[in-house]
C-alpha cells in the first residue's frame, strides 16, 4: 500500500493543469509574426500537424512526468506492503489515548473529541479497545473491553484538567498494552498542541497503525493574565504589574478587572498580537494578607483569564550571623553591626531580612537551605569540614557568604584555600594615620551604588588597621585603599558569591559600620541572594509544592492540604504560595498532526530491519515501509535527462 | 538585449576602428571651402592638373620658370581644388526597419541610425556639411540648407528620436535629398529598400548622372535573408499589413531564391551605375562591416 509522509503535498499535482491547458491553448492556431516583407513568401500546404503534435505531446508528457515526480517526491511516499490477513480469533486491540491536557478546555475541543472517537470506534466492532487520558501523566486507564458501555463510560469520566500535557508517559504505557496484539491501532485524540507535542519522538512501533484524531482549531484568539508582581510604595499604597499576553496573531481588545478585597479596577487593553502587555495598576489600601484576582473578560480558553495572587507583606529574607564560640568583644560588637544594617526598614522596596545569630559550635543543626545570606564574622578558622561543604553547597544554590577575619586568619584562608573556595591569603597588619578606601571598582557590584562622582559617604572614614590581603586571582578587587591594598574580594562560586574582607566591622578597625555606607554597602552585597519577587512562591498548576524548612531543618507544612492540579491561593507557612493555570497551555500554535504522526513513528522503519520481527511486538510481522524518494530522484533524473536530448535532438 | 543609447553610437570603440579612414567622396564635388575633396573647380590645391598660358592677373608664383626657360613663353600651373562637399544620410523609417530578429543585437533601423551616425562622424570630421533625412511614408526629419554648428549631436539626436512606422516611399524622400545635395554631393542611403527594388536603377541612375555619388547601403536581418523559423507562422506585413499562413520549412528554399534575387537586383542596379553597394546584416559586427567597407573605398579611390 502507498502512503504518504505528507500527504497534502499531493495538492500539488493539480499544478499538472496548467502545463496541460497552456498546451491546449498553444496549438489552436500558429503563432503570428511580424515580418518585414512577405512579398517573397508564398502559401505553403501546411505540414501535418501528426509528428509536431506526437513531439509535443512527447515533451509535454516528459514534464508532466518530471513535475509529478517533484511533487511526489515532497510527499514522501513509502510503500507498505499489505497486511497480512488476520484470523478471526487474532487479538485485535485499539487504545484511544485522550488529552485531558488544560488546553483541550477550550472552543468545544472536548465534545469534538467526543464526536471522533465515536465514529473511529463504529470501525472498531469486535475489537478489544482501551482507553487511557494523560495530562502530566497517565491520569485513568481502562482496561481492554468490547463492551459497548464501558466505552460509555470511560467517554464519560473524561475530562479536561488545568495540568499541562505530557503524553510521553500515556503513550509508552499504551504501546505497552498494544504488545500483545496480532493487529494494534493506537488512536491519539489530542488538539496537538506546540507546547505538548514538540518533544515526541519514536515512540510508536511502525507495526502499530497510528491515527490521529486532531480536536484542535487553527487561528483561535487567546489572551490571558500571565503574571502579576506587586510592590509596596512608600506612602502605604500598592502598586500592581499585571502581565497580560496575547497568544494569537492579531491585536486583542480586552477588559482586565483587578480586585484586591473590595476595591475593583478595570482598564481596557489593546494587546498586540503575540506580545506581553503589562499593565499598573495602584491600590490606594490593599488589605494585609488578601486574596487578589486579575481578570480578562473571557474567550475561547477561559483557565488562562483568571490570575489569582496574594496582597501583602513577604516573608523576610533570612541571614545568618556565624561568630566563633568564644563570644569576644569585637564578635559581639559585629554582630551588633551586622543586625543593625539587616533589620533596618527599608521604604525603597528592598527585600526585609530576619538575623539569627548562631556560634560555629551549633552551626552544624542550621539548615542553611533555609538560608540566604551567611555572615562569617571572624569564624571561618572555626568551621568543620563538614560546615566549610555546606557552606559550597550554600554557595552553589545562588545564597551569598561574608567573611571577616578573625584570631587566626593565615587557619581560616588555609580552610577555604584547601577547599577550592578561595585562593587569597591574610599576612600581617598594615596600622597607620591616614588609612582609607582609595576605589571602589566601578564593574564591581557596588560600583553602581558607589558611582565616581556620586554622593557618598563611603570615602571618608577612618581606617585604623587592616590585613593585607593577597588577593585570589579568580575573585574580583571590589574595594581598594589609598594604598590600593585589596580592602574586599569578591569570589563567585556556582551560582554565589563569596565577599572577603581585610578587615572586620567593629570601630577597632575602622569606623565603616559608624558610617551611613554601611547598611546599603551590606545590602548591595547582599542583594543577588534575593531576588526581586522574592518571599512570593508562585506554581503552575501540577508543579510539586516546594519543600521548605525552618533554620533547624524542620519542614515546613500547610495547614490544610493543598492540591496543586487546580488553581487556588495557599499558605505554606507564612510563605504565601500562588498557584495558576500552566502557560504553556495557553499557546495557540499547534503541530501538523501527521507532523506528530512521522515524528513518533519516524525512526523505528530504519531501526528494525525489513521482515524482521520487532522486539516485544508480540510475534507481530515487521512490515516495515520502504521509502520510495531516492527512487523518485532517479526517476526525476532520468526524464530531465531524456527531455534534454528530446529538446536538443529535435531543436525545440 | 537592450538597445544601447544613440548618444552611445559614436562610442570610442567603434571610431576608432574606423577613425583611420577618410570619407572621400570618388567623385569631384562642388564646394567653396577648400578640404580634403577633389573639385572640379581648378584653382590651387595640391594636386596638379595642367599648364595654361599666363594670363595677366594670374598669381606669378604659379608660373613653371623651368617651361619658360625651355619654350621662352610663359604657363602657369593649374591644380585641381580641394573643397568641402555636402553629404546627405538618407535612412529608411518605415515599420519594415523595425524588425529584429532572433539572433540579432538591435533593429534594422537602429542598424542602420548606428552606421548612419558614423557616416556623420567621418563627414564633420571632415569638415563636410551634413544632411540627415529620416522618411517612411512621409520625410520625418529633414536637415534645413546652411552650415550649423552641432550638426553631429543634432544629427544623433534625431536618429534617436524616430520611431519607425509606416510605409516607406523612397522616390518623394530622395527628391528633397536632391535639393539639399545641390549640383554635387554625396548620398549615403540607409534602407532595406522593400518596395524600392522597381525604381531603384532609376533613382540611381539620375543620381549619377547629376554627378552625384551614393552608397546604397542596404540593411536586412538574417531572418530576412535565411528565414531560419520551424513552426507553422502566420506572417504579417509589417507596412501593408497583409497575412500569409506558411510552413517556413516548406517554402524556405524558394523564399531565399527569391530574396538572393532581390539582393542581387540591388546590387546589380548599382554596379551598372557606379554606384557602392554595401550589404549588412543586423547580426554583423558594426565596425567590421563600416571598417572593411571604408578600407575597400578608400583603396579605390
Amino acid at each position: 500500500m502507498l502512503t504518504f509522509a505528507y500527504p497534502w503535498f499531493l495538492w500539488g499535482l493539480l499544478a499538472l493543469a496548467g502545463p496541460l491547458v497552456l498546451h491546449l491553448l498553444n496549438r489552436r492556431r500558429p503563432r503570428q509574426l511580424v515580418f518585414p516583407s512577405i512579398r517573397f513568401l508564398r502559401r505553403s500546404q501546411l505540414p501535418r500537424e501528426g509528428r509536431r503534435r506526437l513531439r509535443d505531446l512527447l515533451l509535454l508528457l516528459l514534464r508532466l512526468l518530471l513535475l509529478a515526480a517533484a511533487v511526489l517526491l515532497l510527499a514522501r511516499p513509502r510503500w507498505q506492503a499489505e497486511a497480512e490477513p488476520v484470523p478471526d480469533n487474532a487479538a485485535r486491540h485499539a487504545v484511544f489515548v485522550l488529552d485531558s491536557s488544560a488546553s483541550m478546555g477550550g472552543w468545544d475541543k472536548l465534545p469534538r473529541g467526543r464526536e471522533l472517537v465515536a465514529e473511529a470506534l463504529a470501525d472498531l466492532s469486535g475489537w478489544q479497545v482501551s482507553f487511557m487520558s494523560y495530562a502530566q501523566g497517565v491520569l485513568r486507564e481502562d482496561p481492554l473491553a468490547t463492551a459497548p458501555g464501558a466505552h460509555d463510560a470511560a467517554m464519560a469520566a473524561w475530562s479536561v484538567t488545568a495540568l499541562p500535557g505530557n503524553p510521553d508517559p500515556a503513550l509508552r504505557r499504551a504501546v505497552a498494552l498494544l504488545a500483545g496484539a496480532s493487529t494494534g491501532r493506537l488512536y491519539i485524540v489530542s488538539d496537538f498542541q506546540q507546547g505538548d507535542w514538540s518533544r515526541v519522538y519514536d515512540l510508536v512501533p511502525s507495526e502499530v497503525g497510528l491515527h490521529m484524531l486532531d480536536v484542535g482549531r487553527d487561528g483561535v484568539e487567546n489572551a490571558g493574565v500571565t503574571m502579576v508582581r506587586g510592590v509596596e510604595l512608600p506612602n502605604g499604597s500598592s502598586r500592581f504589574l499585571v502581565t497580560v499576553r496575547n497568544f494569537s496573531n492579531v491585536t486583542l481588545k480586552r477588559t482586565l478587572t483587578v480586585r484586591v478585597g473590595q476595591e475593583r479596577q478595570t482598564k481596557e487593553l489593546d494587546v498586540p498580537p503575540l506580545r506581553s502587555q503589562r499593565v499598573p495598576v495602584v491600590f490606594s489600601a490593599a488589605p494585609e494578607g488578601s486574596q487578589a484576582v486579575a481578570e480578562l473578560d473571557a474567550d475561547g480558553y477561559e483557565l488562562d483569564d483568571r490570575y489569582l495572587f496574594w496582597v501583602g507583606r513577604t516573608p523576610p529574607a533570612k541571614a545568618l550571623v556565624v561568630l566563633p564560640p568564644d563570644d569576644s568583644a569585637d564578635s559581639r560588637l559585629d554582630d551588633f553591626f551586622v543586625r543593625q544594617a539587616m533589620l533596618a526598614e527599608q521604604d525603597d522596596g528592598l527585600a526585609r531580612f530576619e538575623v539569627e545569630t548562631v556560634t560555629t559550635d551549633l552551626l552544624f543543626g542550621v539548615d542553611f537551605k533555609a538560608v540566604q545570606v551567611i555572615f562569617l564574622l571572624g569564624s571561618v578558622e572555626m568551621l568543620t569540614v563538614d560546615d566549610v561543604d555546606n557552606l559550597r553547597a550554600f554557595l552553589e544554590r545562588g545564597g551569598v557568604a561574608m567573611a571577616t577575619p578573625g584570631r587566626s586568619p593565615a587557619v581560616a584562608m588555609r580552610a577555604l584555600r584547601q577547599t577550592s573556595l578561595y585562593s587569597g591569603q591574610l599576612q600581617g597588619m598594615i596600622n597607620g594615620e591616614g588609612l582609607g578606601i582609595g576605589k571602589v571598582e566601578p564593574d564591581s557590584v557596588l560600583g553602581e551604588l558607589f558611582a565616581a562622582g556620586a554622593e557618598s559617604d563611603l570615602y571618608p572614614f577612618v581606617i585604623f588597621r587592616h590585613h593585607r590581603l593577597v588577593p585570589d586571582p579568580s575573585a574580583q578587587t571590589v574595594i581598594s585603599s589609598l594604598a590600593e591594598q585589596p580592602l574586599l574580594q569578591e569570589k563567585i562560586v556556582g551560582a554565589g558569591r563569596l565577599y572577603v574582607f581585610a578587615m572586620g566591622f567593629s570601630p577597632s578597625w575602622s569606623d565603616i559600620a559608624l558610617s551611613n555606607s554601611f547598611l546599603p554597602l551590606l545590602r548591595e552585597l547582599c542583594l543577588s541572594a534575593v531576588p526581586a519577587d522574592y518571599g512570593v512562591l508562585r506554581l503552575n498548576c501540577g508543579d510539586a509544592l516546594p519543600q521548605l524548612t525552618t533554620l533547624l531543618g524542620e519542614a515546613i507544612a500547610s495547614s490544610r492540604p493543598i492540591d496543586s492540579s487546580v488553581p487556588g491561593l495557599h499558605r505554606l507557612g507564612d510563605w504565601p504560595l500562588e498557584i495558576n493555570a500552566p502557560v504553556r497551555e495557553s499557546m495557540t500554535e499547534r503541530r501538523y498532526a501527521a507532523d506528530v504522526r512521522t515524528a513518533l513513528q519516524r525512526d523505528s522503519a530504519a531501526a528494525a530491519g525489513v521482515g524482521r520481527a520487532t522486539p516485544g511486538s508480540g510475534g507481530m510481522p515487521a512490515r516495515q515501509p520502504l521509502a520510495l524518494w531516492r527512487w523518485l530522484a532517479i526517476v526525476m533524473a532520468a526524464v530531465m535527462l531524456v527531455e534534454l536530448l528530446l529538446r536538443t535532438a529535435l531543436k525545440v | 538585449m537592450p538597445d544601447v543609447p544613440l548618444s552611445e553610437l559614436l562610442s570610442p570603440a567603434l571610431l576608432s576602428r574606423i577613425a583611420d579612414y577618410g570619407l572621400l567622396s570618388r567623385l569631384a564635388v562642388d564646394g567653396y571651402m577648400s578640404g580634403l575633396h577633389r573639385s572640379t573647380a581648378k584653382g590651387y590645391g595640391s594636386e596638379f592638373v595642367q599648364y595654361r598660358g599666363y594670363s595677366s592677373g594670374d598669381d606669378p608664383k604659379y608660373i613653371d620658370w623651368k617651361l619658360y626657360a625651355r619654350r621662352g613663353k610663359l604657363y602657369t600651373k593649374v591644380f585641381q581644388e580641394e573643397t568641402t562637399m555636402r553629404c546627405a544620410l538618407l535612412i529608411d523609417a518605415s515599420a519594415s526597419m523595425a524588425y529584429r530578429g532572433k539572433d540579432a543585437v538591435c533593429s534594422k533601423y537602429r542598424y542602420a541610425a548606428m552606421l548612419a551616425a558614423c557616416f556623420a562622424y567621418l563627414a564633420q570630421r571632415q569638415g563636410d556639411r551634413l544632411g540627415l533625412f529620416v522618411y517612411a511614408d512621409d520625410m520625418l526629419y529633414a536637415t534645413a540648407r546652411g552650415q550649423r554648428e552641432g550638426q553631429l549631436r543634432r544629427v544623433t539626436e534625431q536618429l534617436s528620436r524616430v520611431k519607425p512606422a509606416g510605409v516607406a516611399y523612397h522616390d518623394a524622400a530622395l527628391v528633397q535629398v536632391e535639393e539639399f545635395l545641390g549640383r554635387r554631393g554625396l548620398l549615403v542611403w540607409l534602407s532595406d529598400f522593400h518596395g524600392a527594388d522597381d525604381g531603384l536603377a532609376r533613382q540611381v541612375r539620375r543620381l549619377r548622372a547629376a554627378h552625384r555619388d551614393c552608397l546604397v547601403c542596404q540593411v536586412l536581418d538574417r531572418d530576412e535573408i535565411d528565414l531560419p523559423f520551424a513552426d507553422t507562422l502566420r506572417f504579417v506585413d509589417s507596412e501593408n499589413g497583409d497575412e500569409i499562413t506558411t510552413a517556413p520549412g516548406e517554402v524556405c528554399a524558394d523564399y531565399q531564391e527569391r530574396m538572393q534575387a532581390f539582393m542581387a537586383g540591388i546590387r546589380q542596379d548599382c554596379l551598372n551605375n557606379n554606384t557602392d553597394y554595401l550589404l549588412t546584416a543586423t547580426d554583423e559586427n558594426l565596425a567590421d562591416v563600416l571598417g572593411a567597407y571604408l578600407h575597400r573605398r578608400e583603396a579605390l579611390l
